[in-house]
């Protein structure tokens, strides 16, 4: 056999053509499915560029507006008169809660002194619930007898703090003292 | 195929340096949107709740009327004045001194509570001791709240203690209030 004879192919000349026919439209499909998906991106950006940012945009927009709006509804000036009526109800609660009645202290020496005793001078501190008191009395024993007195006395907190005697030369005693009061004794009438 | 290649190669571009970053600025703009429909809810609601609380409080004249007696919205000087001198008159005391500072209460713990003003009244009055007493509690049973501070008794004349027509002088220091409309 020659040698050319060996080059040459055998076999069907039609079965090689089929062999080729896929390998043609692959690099099409590949370069349409590309391009699809190019094609979606961009209309998937813009859509969200100026599609729905505009939609959420416009929405958040409305929505401020119907805030804004809202207040409105109620009126000012009855809000503010709500309010101020709200305050004075919650601050007289308070300041009553707080409240204190001075003229106790006043009922309490009534009740509390004996007859030769006199005062000649009181000052009274609510807040702190102490009384500064100066008086005289006819002999010292009847100043211890008041003291006495004192210490039975409810609506005390504590003796009576004698801060000075002074003795005349008739044997009356000036004195000086402080009571403090319970912590309940101004609250009621 | 190198036209392919460059097809892909754009939708990743477009993908990762657009469409990524407008999702999330969607997804955060969403977000807003959706609070600010909870908030348009909530306020709704509270409005509705704020007009119905008002039409009650306005049906309230009388309570109105009672508690801006206890602690009127404004100073209110001259009612303050006026009121105890009514109480001097009425207790046979004579009102001698009286002077006046201005102040402001603590701020309030409460939501929405405006805080007081306060006037810080001191009077000097002069009279018997039951009057001077009665002066007193009527300072402190007023229909305008008053909260006494200090107190100071003492007779007019060393020369008649002990004597029940001897004449007492009474200083005292009364916080009154008022309702501050901030």
């Amino acid at each position: 056999m020659p040698e050319e004879e060996k080059n040459i192919p055998t076999g069907d000349f039609n079965d090689t053509v089929v062999f080729d026919a896929p390998s043609i439209g692959i690099p099409w499909r590949v370069l349409v499915f590309s391009l699809i998906l190019f094609g979606i991106s961009l209309v998937v950006f813009l859509g969200l560029k100026f599609g729905y940012m505009e939609y959420l945009e416009n929405r958040s927009e409305a929505l401020d507006q119907s805030i804004g709006e809202l207040a409105d509804t109620v009126n000012q000036d009855e809000q503010q008169e709500f309010i101020t009526f709200y305050s004075q109800l919650v601050n007289l609660k308070t300041v009553l809660d707080n409240h204190q009645f001075g003229v106790n202290a006043l009922k309490f020496l009534e009740e509390n002194t004996l007859p030769p005793i006199y005062f000649t001078g009181a000052v009274m501190n609510v807040p702190e619930r102490t009384m500064q008191l100066e008086g005289q009395a006819d002999t010292l024993d009847i100043f211890i007898e008041q003291l006495a007195v004192l210490k039975d006395a409810s609506g005390l907190e504590g003796d009576a703090v004698v801060d000075n005697i002074e003795f005349s030369p008739t044997g009356e005693v000036a004195f000086s003292m402080r009571l403090t009061f319970t912590p309940t004794f101004f609250a009621r009438l | 195929m190198a036209f392919a290649a460059v097809f892909i190669v754009g939708a990743v571009i477009v993908y990762a340096s657009f469409i990524r970053p407008a999702l999330d600025e969607a997804e955060i703009a969403r977000g807003e949107v959706a609070s600010k429909g909870q908030v348009l809810e909530l306020h709704q609601g509270a409005a509705e709740q704020v007009q119905s609380i008002i039409t009650q409080f306005q049906n309230l004249g009388q309570v109105r009327q009672t508690v801006g007696l206890a602690i009127p919205d404004e100073p209110g000087v001259t009612d303050a004045l006026n009121q105890f001198y009514a109480i001097a008159r009425n207790e046979g005391v004579e009102l001698k001194g009286f002077s006046l500072d201005e102040g402001v209460g603590p701020p309030a713990r409460e939501f929405l509570v405006q805080r007081l003003g306060i006037l810080t009244v001191s009077m000097s009055v002069e009279g018997r001791y039951e009057s001077v007493k009665g002066f007193l509690e009527g300072v402190e049973t007023n229909i305008r709240v008053a909260n006494v501070m200090e107190v100071g008794i003492a007779p007019v004349s060393q020369d008649s203690t002990g004597s029940t027509d001897a004449l007492f002088s009474m200083d005292l220091m009364v916080e009154v209030y008022y309702q501050r409309t901030e």
